[in-house]
């Protein structure tokens, strides 16, 4: 399908540690089309980050993808060597990670960081890759690009560093962009601006963008379609508005439900009991099983993901 | 990676002493540094019982012997493994001789040093202030000088002597201590059970000695091991210069320097020997106290 | 710059403390007199030689004498040359300073490429080894291991010369400087290994050089630029306070190897009962101190932006 930008196919990546294998991401599946912003959701430790690191191959050791295919226009990345995967990162698919204070190497100056990333994948001079980078800046809206260049990192504030980020994700104009939680460590209006700008350069350019949060009401703004991932795997998939208007999956509505804002004044909080199972030590069949409120004794087999109504859930009892 | 290590399941709660030991041994390397280490004080101890000769006993050693080499017998019969010095002494002898002071003077130094340097830096954690900053200012002060010019200073102005360069090697070492005990007792000194304990206006010597105290030994034990080399090494180092502990206490360093003279003629052994027993001592003290640095160390990743 | 000249202020109250102490020490503990006259004057010389000096004034004015004398580069006359103690150090001082540096090269050029493969490739067989080796380096004691490299080199097989310092600038001067400089190097050797290997182990845990790979830039220039970079500032600045070390520990290099150098200088002295050559020795190796941890002081905060911003705010 050459039309989609990333077709993700059962997706395995597993950590195999001393105390056991930790399965982080388990079968996962996803497309993403050009210019579309698709929303991987759920708790910390489900497995999105390593799903994110997984398709560029920045797995660091002991974990490892062991299956599944990554078909990112046409090729499928787990069948690249090292310096053909190279060439892809950072010019065809780009990242953005959480916190800018440590992506950016503080003893080096912004335009350092900046310009290597553009000569590492086209062959310019200097002064064009300074170019380059300096338009890079206007477009994220930093003012006096020229002094911000020769700048270091911890002369910015925090959300004139992700700008800096997402501006170096930008200067090789990748086809996909897989930004990390990138909003969590900023203030709530700066975050409000990042995600609308981030919103615009995607309609603008058609990149495609997958945006990796725990926080649902960051997804509802912004993305068009929305993956919730429970214990390395998606339980719900479909259109942003569908799911979170009707979360299909047991799991889907107590997060949802879970949102302060949703709550009435004065009621109790509403929460999911229980804690995210131990991935060294996962109950067999449904992940969820041992939280839901609507757990039988066929949960104990796992449920595959299917289809109703356009959506995918992974359910027996979907709501 | 968080991600992984949170869903890692609890373990069941064993003795810290216990797991200190497991942890310890489970490198071989350590493991064997330790067993050397045993042996070596094994030997220091029973050096009489041990040695064929008592080497510093003059009517035993005659220069008959002088330079024997290695695997020859001596006139009292013996066989001298290891040869034999300038003046006759088995060298075997003469080493485990020699590692006796050099450990003693080491060790002892090395713990004066110890409770000199704990004391004055729990001082300074405790009582803060302008007490702290002047003690600190010394401390840094003496520690931007390397340990071996301050050792030739102190002996320039102290004289030779065993017990003036016991106090000059207590003086090089202190300064270590009270920094690293210093700095552990601030980190611990703002952590909560200390502000429990004071609420309940427990005397101030009670708190540092019963709770501030333990928590501060694990820093302590390692640079207590480092240092111990450093100083036996340091010692050693003085009396090859003739500037360290006197002839009546030869130890390993004074051994070598006998031997520097006949290293050009070819005889290796003088020197060469009572160096492996310096060698051996410092390098398993160093063993010991690098994975005694790893396994006490809660920041490593294994 | 103001912070340039708030260094120099603080330096030059380090030495003039360090003076204070020097000065005290002869006072308190021995007797000035007896530290700074030979032991085979006469009374009458004593005597003379006493008020010459100003001995017999209060300590306080005895102190500014002194201070006064060694501003004035007079710190006494060697009592085994018979010339200015000051002068002898100054002399020997050029031979010293050739041995440290060439110590402290080596100790870079092999530290830093040996501690970085180290910390890139932790489990591998060969950073094993060079972990191992690092050890070895520092628990050796450096006499001994100068004895056996003689012992090696020299006498058994003789491609070395054995002591000595040889022509300065020439081969037959390097040739002669390889093995000490060597020796005097191992220690720090090892030191700079295990620093290279720990900082290069924890950068490459940092996220700016996953970001750095996930820029899709090639793996050396993550190890050149964006690691090496980070620990380099760490480095250095143990390695420039261990400069001041290599030359104080020179003394024992120098002794081994017969390098004429102040290191041996000094040790010849104390054994001789030379005191004043030993004060000279102390004073100008205080000031050397001083000055090579100011200029490190300075290097620190060009090397490490972070600092320069701080220091201009404080």
């Amino acid at each position: 399908m050459t039309d989609k930008t990333l077709v993700v196919e059962d997706l395995k990546t597993h950590f195999f540690t001393r105390a056991g294998v930790a399965k982080a991401v388990d079968g996962v599946s996803f497309e993403v089309k050009p210019g579309e912003v698709l929303g991987l959701v759920g708790e910390s430790g489900c497995g999105k980050t390593v799903t994110g690191f997984s398709i560029l191959g920045l797995v660091d050791p002991p974990g490892r993808v062991v299956g599944g295919r990554i078909v990112f226009d046409g090729t499928d990345l787990l069948t690249l060597k090292e310096d053909e995967l190279r060439k892809v990162r950072g010019a065809r698919i780009s990242m953005v990670f959480q916190d800018p204070m440590m992506t950016l190497n503080p003893v080096l100056r912004i335009d350092t960081q900046m310009v290597e990333a553009v000569l590492a994948h086209q062959s310019l001079g200097r002064d064009e890759a300074l170019r380059v980078a300096r338009q890079a800046l206007e477009r994220v809206g930093i003012p006096s690009p020229d002094s911000r260049l020769r700048s270091y990192p911890h002369q910015f504030s925090g959300g004139m560093r992700q700008r800096v980020a997402i501006a170096i994700a930008l200067l090789n104009k990748p086809k996909l962009i897989i930004a990390d939680e990138p909003t969590t460590a900023l203030d709530v209006t700066i975050q409000a601006q990042i995600l609308y700008e981030a919103q615009k350069l995607c309609r603008e350019s058609g990149t495609a963008l997958i945006w990796i949060t725990h926080d649902l009401s960051v997804v509802a703004g912004l993305a068009d379609r929305i993956c919730v991932m429970y214990a390395g795997r998606i339980v719900e998939q479909g259109s942003v508005d569908e799911v979170l208007d009707k979360p299909l999956h047991p799991y889907t509505h107590g997060l949802i439900g879970s949102v302060p804002s949703r709550n009435r004044r004065g009621s109790p909080l509403a929460q999911i009991p229980g804690m995210t199972p131990a991935l060294l030590n996962l109950p067999p069949g449904c992940a969820f099983r041992t939280r839901c409120p609507r757990a039988a004794p066929a949960c104990a087999q796992l449920p595959e993901l299917e289809s109703r109504n356009g959506r995918l859930v992974r359910c027996f009892y979907p709501l | 990676m968080s991600a992984v290590v949170d869903a890692l399941p609890l373990a069941k709660p064993e003795s810290p002493l216990r797991r200190l030991g497991r942890e310890f041994f489970s490198s071989p390397v350590a493991t064997g540094a330790f067993g050397l280490l045993l042996l070596i004080v094994f030997l220091a101890l029973l050096a009489p019982l041990l040695s064929p000769q008592n080497p510093y006993d003059l009517a035993k050693v005659t220069v008959m012997d002088a330079r024997l080499e290695p695997g020859e017998t001596s006139s009292a019969g013996f066989m001298m493994w290891l040869g034999a010095d300038g003046a006759g002494r088995d060298m075997w002898s003469a080493m485990l001789y020699g590692l006796r002071i050099s450990l003693g003077v080491g060790v002892a130094s090395g713990v004066v040093a110890l409770a000199i340097g704990t004391a004055v830096g729990l001082l300074a954690a405790y009582r803060g202030g302008w007490i702290d900053a002047l003690i600190m200012r010394v401390v840094d002060l003496q520690l931007s000088f390397p340990a071996i010019l301050v050792a030739l200073i102190l002996v320039a102005i102290l004289g030779r002597g065993a017990d003036k360069v016991m106090i000059a090697l207590i003086l090089v070492q202190w300064a270590y201590y009270a920094r690293t005990v210093r700095g552990s007792a601030l980190v611990e000194r703002r952590k909560e059970y200390i502000e429990a304990a004071q609420c309940l206006d427990l005397p101030p010597r009670r708190i540092v000695f019963r709770h501030l105290l333990p928590n501060v030994i694990a820093p302590m034990i390692v640079v207590g091991t480092l240092q111990t080399a450093h100083a036996i090494s340091l010692e050693a180092t003085l009396s090859f210069l003739g500037v360290g502990l006197p002839l009546t206490e030869p130890s390993l360093g004074l051994l070598i320097a006998n031997g520097f003279e006949y290293m050009l003629s070819g005889k290796y052994w003088i020197s060469f020997y009572p160096g492996l027993a310096l060698l051996a001592t410092i390098m398993s003290i160093n063993l010991v106290g690098d994975r005694l640095r790893d396994v006490l160390n809660p920041r490593l990743d294994r | 710059m103001v912070f340039v000249i708030r260094r120099l202020l603080q330096s030059a109250l380090v030495v003039l403390v360090m003076s204070l102490v020097v000065f005290v020490g002869v006072h308190l503990v021995g007797d000035p007199v007896h530290i700074l006259i030979s032991d085979e004057m006469t009374q009458a010389e004593i005597d003379a030689f006493i008020h010459r000096l100003g001995l017999d004034l209060p300590v306080h004015q005895q102190y500014l004498h002194f201070l006064g004398n060694a501003l004035r580069g007079d710190l006494g006359n060697s009592f085994v040359f018979g010339e200015p103690a000051l002068k002898l150090i100054l002399q020997r001082m050029p031979a010293t300073l050739e041995l440290a540096f060439a110590a402290f090269i080596l100790a870079i050029v092999f530290g830093i490429p040996l501690g970085m493969y180290a910390g890139l490739k932790p489990e591998s067989p060969a950073s094993r080894a060079i972990m191992a080796g690092s050890i070895l380096g520092f628990s050796l004691p450096t006499f001994w291991v100068g004895l056996m490299l003689i012992m090696v080199f020299a006498v058994m097989l003789g491609w070395l010369p054995s002591t000595g310092r040889g022509d300065f600038g020439t081969w037959d001067g390097i040739r002669h400087l390889i093995l000490p400089a060597f020796n005097l190097a191992l220690f720090k050797m090892a030191l700079v290994t295990r620093l290279a290997r720990a900082g290069t182990r924890e950068a490459a845990l940092q996220d700016y050089v996953k970001f750095a790979r996930a820029k899709g830039l090639s793996p050396s220039r993550v190890v050149l630029v964006h690691i090496l970079k980070n620990i380099l500032v760490p480095v250095v600045t143990v390695l420039g306070l261990e400069l001041g070390g290599l030359i104080a520990f020179s003394v024992v290099t120098e002794t081994v190897f017969a390098w004429p150098g102040m290191g041996k200088l000094l040790i010849d002295s104390i054994q001789r009962l030379d005191r004043p050559v030993i004060v000279a020795y102390l004073v100008i190796t205080v000031v050397m101190f001083v000055v090579i941890n100011l200029v490190v002081d300075l290097l620190y905060s060009a090397l490490d932006p972070r600092v320069r911003l701080k220091e201009a705010k404080a």
